[in-house]
This record gives C-alpha cells, sequence and structure tokens, in this order.
C-alpha cells in the first residue's frame, strides 16, 4: 500500500482553481519530484498535504489517515518544510531545535539523543551553539530541514529547498535527501531547478494551472513525454570562436535541417542540438539512431564543419516539463 | 535535586512555548533597560522616601509613595509588556513560524496560552522587583494591606487583559497594511490601558481604602473590574487562537463559548450584586446594560466579519459551533437579547418601573444591532467588498458609525444652526440614546430605532444566510 494516496483532489478559491483534480501516490523510500510553473499549484497541493489547508474536494490518506478528518493523526507522521525557513533569530541552533523537539513532546534523555542524532545527520554539531541568524542560507535551510526531522517523520514535505542555495549548498542538500529516501522515507520535494529533481527524484508529477498532466516513475514520463514517433536528440559542440564560429554554426544548422530525418535544430552558444526523427510509418530498425548519428557527422566533416563533439543527448525532466506544460500560468 | 534537574522539570511543566518565550524575552535589550531603571528607579525613590519619613515621623507618606511605585510598575505591566507580547506574537505570524508550531501538535490554544503565561511570567518578575518597595510604602503610614493587596490585583488583571489583547490583535491581520494599521492601534490603545491604569491607581492610592471600608458598592465595583478584566483576556485569548487556527480547524467554536459564558456569568454577577444591594436606584443595570452592549458591539465586529460559509468537513458539527458569519451574527443577537431581558428584570427587581430606564434598556441593543448590520451590508453588499473579509465588514462598521454621527450632526447644523437636535439625532450612534429620554416622544423615537434594526438586522442576516449557503467549502 502506498505511504501517500492523493485522490481528486481539488482546491478551488471562488473561480480560481488553484488545484484541479490531481490524484498521485507515494512509496516508502522514493522521492517524488513536484514539477510546475510559479502559480501551478505546487505549494496549495502541499500545504493541503500537510494539513495546512483544506481541499474543496477529494481525498488524500497519508498511512490510510484522512488528512482531512484526522489532522492530528497525520502530523506526527509528517515534516513539513515551507519555502520560508522560519527560524528564530535569537535562538541558538541547539535552543531551536531543543525548542521543536520539546514541541514534538521528546522528553528528557530521548529528545537529547534525538536533537543529537538529527544534528550530527545535518551536520549541524559544530554550529550548535551560533545564532540562527549569523548562518548562511544553506546552513539555515538544514536547521530547517533538521526540525522537520526530530520527530522521526515518515513523509517529508519540501517546498522550494533548494530555492536561494549556491551549488555546494544544493549538492549537499541533494546527499542528505538521498540519504533520508534510503532510511525509508518518503520525499515530496518542489523546485524550480529540474536539473536538480532529475538526480534525486525516482517519480515525478509534473502540475500545470493546477492540473496534473504527467505523473509517475520518471524515465516513464520521460518516455511518455517524448512522444510515440521513434526519435534520437543529439548535440554537437563546434570548435572556433567569433566570427568563425558564428559561420559555422549557421553553417551545421543549414546542412542539418537538409538531411531528411533531421526534425529540429536549435542553437545554444557553441552547441547545436538537433532532434532526428524517423519518417511515419517507418519501423524503426536496431541502430537506426546511430546510424543516422554516422551520417550526419559524415555530412559535416565533408563539409569542413569544426566539429570538436558529437553525441546522444538524453533527455531529461526539463524536456519533459517544456514539452508538457505550455507555460500558462493562473 | 539539583538545580539543573529542577529546572529542567519546571521547564516540562512550563511547556515549550513559556520556555522559549521567557527566554528570549529575558535576553532582549528591553527587559534589561526596563528591569534596570524599574529596580533603580524604586531604589531611589525608597531612598527618598526613608530620608523623608526621618524627618517627618507621624506623616502619612504611605499613599504618596505608593502611588510613585504603583505607577512605574503600571508602565512596564500596562504597557511594556502587552507590547512585548503583542510583538512576539506579531513575529511568529510575519515570519510564519506558528505554522511550524502548530504542525508539531501544540494547536493555536497552547500556543496563545503560551505566549500569555511567558508574558505574565515577565510581568510577575518585573512585579517581584517591585514588590518590596511596594511593602515599603505601607511601613511609610496611611496606606493599609487590604488596599495594597486590591490595587495589586486590580493591576494584575489590567496587565493580564491587555496582553491578551496584544496578543489577539497581532493574530487579526494578514496584510503588511493591515499589520502596520493594528500596530497603530494597540499602540493607541496600550498608551490610553496605561494612562488610565496608572490614574485610577493614583485615585486609589488615595481614596481606595477609605471606599474599599466604608462603601460595598466600589467594593463590588472592584471586585466586578477584576472579574470583567480576567473574563474578557479569556475571551481575547479565544479570540487570538481563533486567529491562529488553520482551515482545518473549527475557529468559532472557542471564542463563542467564552463570550456566552461571560455574559451568562455577568448577568448572574448583576443578579448577586442586585440581591446584595436588596434595591436600591435601578441605574446601575442600565449603565451595566450600556456597558455591556458597547463591549458587545466591539466583540461583535469581530464575529460579524469572519468568513462566510464553512469548509464541509465541518458538516457533521452542531449548527451553533459551524464557523461562519452567519452563526455569530445570530449568537451576538441572541446574547443582547438575552442580556436586555437580563437586565430589564434586573431592573424590575430592584423596584423600578422608571419608563426612561426601560427605553434606554431596549435601545441600547438595538442601536448595536443596527450598526452592526449596516456594517455588514456595506461590507458585503457596496463597493468596500473588494477589502475582502474581515476587513471589509470591520470598515464597513466604522463607515456606517461615522457616517451615523457626522451626517445628522451637520444636518441638524444646516437647519438648526447647531450640531445636537435630538430629532435629527434620532438615530445617531453618539447621541442618539439621549433622546430616546426625550418624554413625550421616547416611545416613538424607540418605535423608530426598533423598526430600523429590524429592517437592517434582517437585511443583515439574509445576505449572510444567502453568501452562507453559497460559500460552503
Amino acid at each position: 500500500m502506498s505511504l501517500l494516496t492523493v485522490k481528486g483532489l481539488s482546491r478551488h478559491y471562488g473561480p480560481l482553481k488553484a488545484v484541479d483534480d490531481i490524484s498521485f501516490s507515494l512509496e516508502e523510500g522514493t522521492i517524488l519530484g513536484f514539477i510546475g510553473p510559479n502559480g501551478a499549484g505546487k505549494s496549495t497541493t502541499m500545504r493541503i498535504l500537510a494539513t495546512l489547508d483544506v481541499p474543496t474536494a477529494g481525498s488524500v490518506l497519508l498511512d490510510g489517515k484522512s488528512v482531512v478528518d484526522a489532522p492530528d493523526q497525520v502530523r506526527p507522521l509528517l515534516g513539513y518544510m515551507p519555502d520560508r525557513y522560519g527560524t528564530y533569530d535569537d535562538m541558538t541552533v541547539l535552543e531551536f531545535l531543543d525548542f521543536f523537539a520539546r514541541a514534538y513532546r521528546l522528553k528528557g534523555a530521548e529528545r537529547k539523543r534525538r536533537v543529537d542524532s538529527v544534528m550530527e545527520f545535518a551536520g549541524l554539531t559544530p554550529l550548535a551553539d551560533k545564532l540562527t541568524v549569523a548562518l548562511s542560507k544553506g546552513m539555515k535551510q538544514r536547521v530547517a530541514l533538521g526540525r522537520t526531522l526530530l520527530h522521526d517523520p515518515r513523509l517529508l514535505i519540501l517546498d522550494e529547498p533548494a530555492d536561494g542555495l549556491d551549488p555546494r549548498a544544493r549538492i549537499e542538500l541533494r546527499e542528505l535527501l538521498k540519504a533520508l529516501a534510503a532510511q525509508g522515507k518518503a520525499v515530496l520535494i518542489s523546485s524550480h531547478i529540474l536539473t536538480e529533481l532529475s538526480e534525486i527524484c525516482d517519480t515525478c508529477a509534473i502540475i500545470e494551472q493546477g492540473r496534473l498532466l504527467a505523473t509517475g516513475p520518471v524515465h516513464e514520463v520521460l518516455q511518455r513525454t517524448a512522444g510515440t514517433t521513434p526519435h534520437t536528440d543529439l548535440q554537437l559542440k563546434l570548435h572556433g570562436s567569433g566570427p568563425a564560429l558564428e559561420q559555422a554554426l549557421q553553417k551545421a544548422e543549414r546542412l542539418l535541417l537538409e538531411q531528411p530525418l533531421v526534425k529540429d535544430v536549435s542553437v545554444e552558444g557553441a552547441s547545436v542540438r538537433l532532434k532526428v526523427e524517423l519518417q511515419p510509418g517507418v519501423a524503426p530498425t536496431p541502430g537506426w539512431s546511430e546510424e543516422a548519428a554516422a551520417r550526419l557527422l559524415r555530412v559535416l566533416i565533408a563539409a569542413d564543419v569544426p566539429v570538436c563533439s558529437f553525441q546522444p543527448r538524453e533527455l531529461d525532466l526539463e524536456d519533459a516539463f517544456m514539452t508538457v506544460t505550455r507555460g500558462k500560468v493562473q | 535535586m539539583s538545580a539543573a534537574a529542577l529546572s529542567e522539570r519546571l521547564a516540562e511543566a512550563a511547556g515549550p512555548i513559556v520556555v522559549k518565550e521567557v527566554r528570549q524575552g529575558l535576553r532582549a535589550r528591553v527587559f534589561a533597560i526596563f528591569f534596570g531603571l524599574l529596580l533603580i528607579g524604586c531604589l531611589v525613590v525608597a531612598l527618598i522616601a526613608a530620608a523623608e519619613f526621618d524627618r517627618r515621623l507621624n506623616a502619612e507618606l504611605g499613599p504618596d509613595y505608593f502611588r510613585i511605585f504603583l505607577g512605574g510598575l503600571g508602565i512596564v505591566e500596562f504597557f511594556v509588556i502587552p507590547y512585548s507580547a503583542f510583538r512576539a506574537m506579531t513575529r511568529e505570524r510575519e515570519d510564519e513560524t506558528w505554522v511550524l508550531l502548530v504542525l508539531t501538535g501544540l494547536g493555536p490554544r497552547r500556543i496563545v496560552r503560551g505566549k500569555v503565561a511567558s508574558a505574565l511570567a515577565q510581568g510577575l518578575l518585573y512585579a517581584s522587583a517591585c514588590a518590596p518597595f511596594v511593602l515599603f510604602s505601607y511601613y511609610l503610614n496611611g496606606i493599609d494591606l487590604p488596599t495594597v493587596l486590591v490595587a495589586l490585583m486590580l493591576s494584575a488583571a489590567w496587565s493580564c487583559l491587555w496582553v491578551c489583547v496584544g496578543v489577539a490583535a497581532a493574530t487579526q491581520a494578514e496584510s503588511r497594511i493591515g499589520r502596520a494599521l493594528v500596530h497603530f492601534l494597540v499602540l493607541g490603545c496600550l498608551l490610553a490601558a496605561t494612562v488610565g491604569g496608572i490614574a485610577f491607581a493614583a485615585f486609589f492610592s488615595e481614596e481606595g481604602g477609605r471606599l474599599l471600608r466604608e462603601q460595598a458598592s466600589f467594593r463590588a465595583f472592584c471586585a466586578g473590574l477584576i472579574l470583567w478584566a480576567l473574563s474578557t483576556a479569556w475571551v481575547a485569548s479565544e479570540g487570538a487562537a481563533s486567529g491562529l487556527a488553520l482551515l482545518s480547524e473549527n475557529s468559532a467554536k472557542g471564542p463563542r463559548v467564552a463570550l456566552t459564558v461571560q455574559v451568562l456569568f455577568a448577568l448572574v454577577a448583576g443578579a448577586f450584586v442586585a440581591w446584595l444591594a436588596d434595591g436600591g436606584d435601578a441605574i446601575g443595570a442600565v449603565v451595566g446594560e450600556v456597558c455591556g452592549c458597547i463591549y458587545l458591539s466591539v466583540a461583535g465586529v469581530f464575529a460579524i466579519s469572519e468568513h462566510d460559509g464553512f469548509p464541509p468537513a465541518f458538516a457533521r458539527e452542531p449548527g451553533w459551533s459551524k464557523p461562519g458569519a452567519l452563526r455569530s451574527f445570530i449568537l451576538l443577537v441572541g446574547l443582547l437579547a438575552l442580556g436586555t431581558a437580563g437586565c430589564l428584570l434586573l431592573a424590575h427587581l430592584m423596584g423600578s418601573h422608571e419608563l426612561k430606564y426601560q427605553r434606554v434598556l431596549l435601545a441600547a441593543p438595538m442601536f448595536v444591532v443596527l450598526y452592526l448590520s449596516l456594517g455588514v451590508l456595506l461590507g458585503r453588499l457596496t463597493p468596500l467588498k473588494v477589502l475582502t473579509e474581515p476587513v471589509s465588514t470591520r470598515f464597513g462598521v466604522l463607515v456606517a458609525l461615522v457616517l451615523g454621527t457626522l451626517v445628522p450632526m451637520l444636518l441638524s447644523l444646516m437647519v438648526h444652526g447647531r450640531a445636537n437636535d435630538r430629532d435629527l439625532n434620532l438615530l445617531s450612534p453618539l447621541l442618539g440614546l439621549s433622546a430616546i429620554n426625550n418624554g413625550d416622544r421616547g416611545a416613538l423615537t424607540l418605535r423608530l430605532v426598533g423598526a430600523c434594526a429590524l429592517f437592517f438586522g434582517f437585511l443583515a442576516w439574509t445576505v449572510l444566510a444567502a453568501r452562507d449557503t453559497e460559500r460552503r467549502t
């Protein structure tokens, strides 16, 4: 049985449908990336899951308990981290975590053990006596994550946790989340940084204008969004700089567009991205994409285009997101 | 038991919010400054008093110095501590840390209790610093211990009331502009409460002892004031918890229960006083009801500006406890009716059959219903509704009161050359009640006010009922 089951969830504010009939589920030990543009309904959904808001329709069950009918039973099972860290500036890290441990009714030695283990896990032990106001964004975010872990929840709901973090802090957060999933916790995470999500998420849900456009394991969503027509994406980089590179890029683009299998070509900096697609009705044979790539490379070399790298490009969540969404906001 | 173990036990018993708030409060600069100033001030005044007492051995210096000590303590207890409590809750709202607290399972009511308890604990610290000096004033002659004790009890109740009001006010505004307005309002109220409290303390230190000994009515007044302050503090703290409640929690139940209990208690207390007084003038019932109506109109502004409808999760709750402005409006009208019936009965028991008293007793709640209903209509049907709830209705009541006061006065000024013409000010919330006492036409005036209250009350009920059905989400 799934730890979290969301069925037909809707939240309307008058005529505005912030969340419109969305359904998905989440197993223990998995990380679900909640993807969508601003105003898509991610935070509203997360607030409902965290018992902070009530749905207009639909049901949300966490370990079989309804977040609407039994919020008090659900809260001990979840840890919610909003997009604002919510720390008290005039408390030290240790005081802050100790305060929340008390609020979670942890007592005596058990409380101390739990606070120590959370600080250890989040790498906060050396900062125990530092005021939270003096911490960097990344460290504040660790403190906030530590707070959500104090009562050992089974589901973590993290709203834009990587927002505003520097690359190192993001990588460290990614590792922490992977470790939490390895401990068996289910993690629901929203983020705008799709490359981040694609590296840690097992499943994803893409939402726009309150509607769920795609959901499931990441590779399945990628397959589905890639479409039914057999195709491959390639990326080539050219050598050179200035006007010479400009000319070479234009030449490569023109040559590639003349080839029958090339569907789409786009130039980004010194790279050219292209989509190679079989014609409708043509059955793909094993190795057709490699053959096509070799043929295209030959054409470019023969035309004296300075190719320095030519490789297939893996589809990622960014592609899926751009394919599925239409950039609409409400 | 070691000191660490004892403090740990105390902390466990007090609860996490109290521990946190006291810790933060004691660490704050404002505590160090005011605690230091209070202590130094009291010490200097005590030295001066000792020197003066040395010179004039039989002089009764007690009341004068008691007034000074109580004044100093009053500034801290009536202003600094309630304002600190207000700021603490405001910060919790602004930083949205209250959401995290609610998720721990503490619940809004426990959060509010924690905030209030920690403010009172800080108040106790200040009071304990000042206590030896207050006691010292007893040895300066001229003031007895019961007076000191009653004054301290009154101060404690007054401080508790304003702490709760401060905490409640901090939970009311959502927007930045709203918060700024509330901030100014709270500052104004606390200044007024401090000045009023210190002025009363000054009067009390001078006359309190004598009045307490000689007049039963003054003793009843002091007891009533303490009970009113404490029960209103309870209502305000329930209001604060309601302001912090999530949509998944019933925000209406607590304040409604508190308000109902308070009104019932006031009626019982009124009956008890009437029984003690064994008859007497019914003016007490009239004053009590007018004060009660003013109080209920303030409470009513918050009650009727609740959101319309209720989330489906509350469909199974009994009708009276379901959230929604409609039910609060009905409860308020019910409480006003109950209060009026009680006061009429009290006036009758006190042996008063005077028509003028009965008219005032009947008219006062009608004015409340009339202006609250106008507020509902203005806030929910006119362009004011763009402000959304609860601001629109609160603003609606304000507009109704201002227009209801100013327009008749201006008309009166233009027609008769004076602003207080009774005929034109019949429906004025400021001057209307005095017109009811206007001999011959009093009955007619009462009927007019009653008809207006009934008509607009019915309209407001219709509007609220329609919106309640429409917005049950």
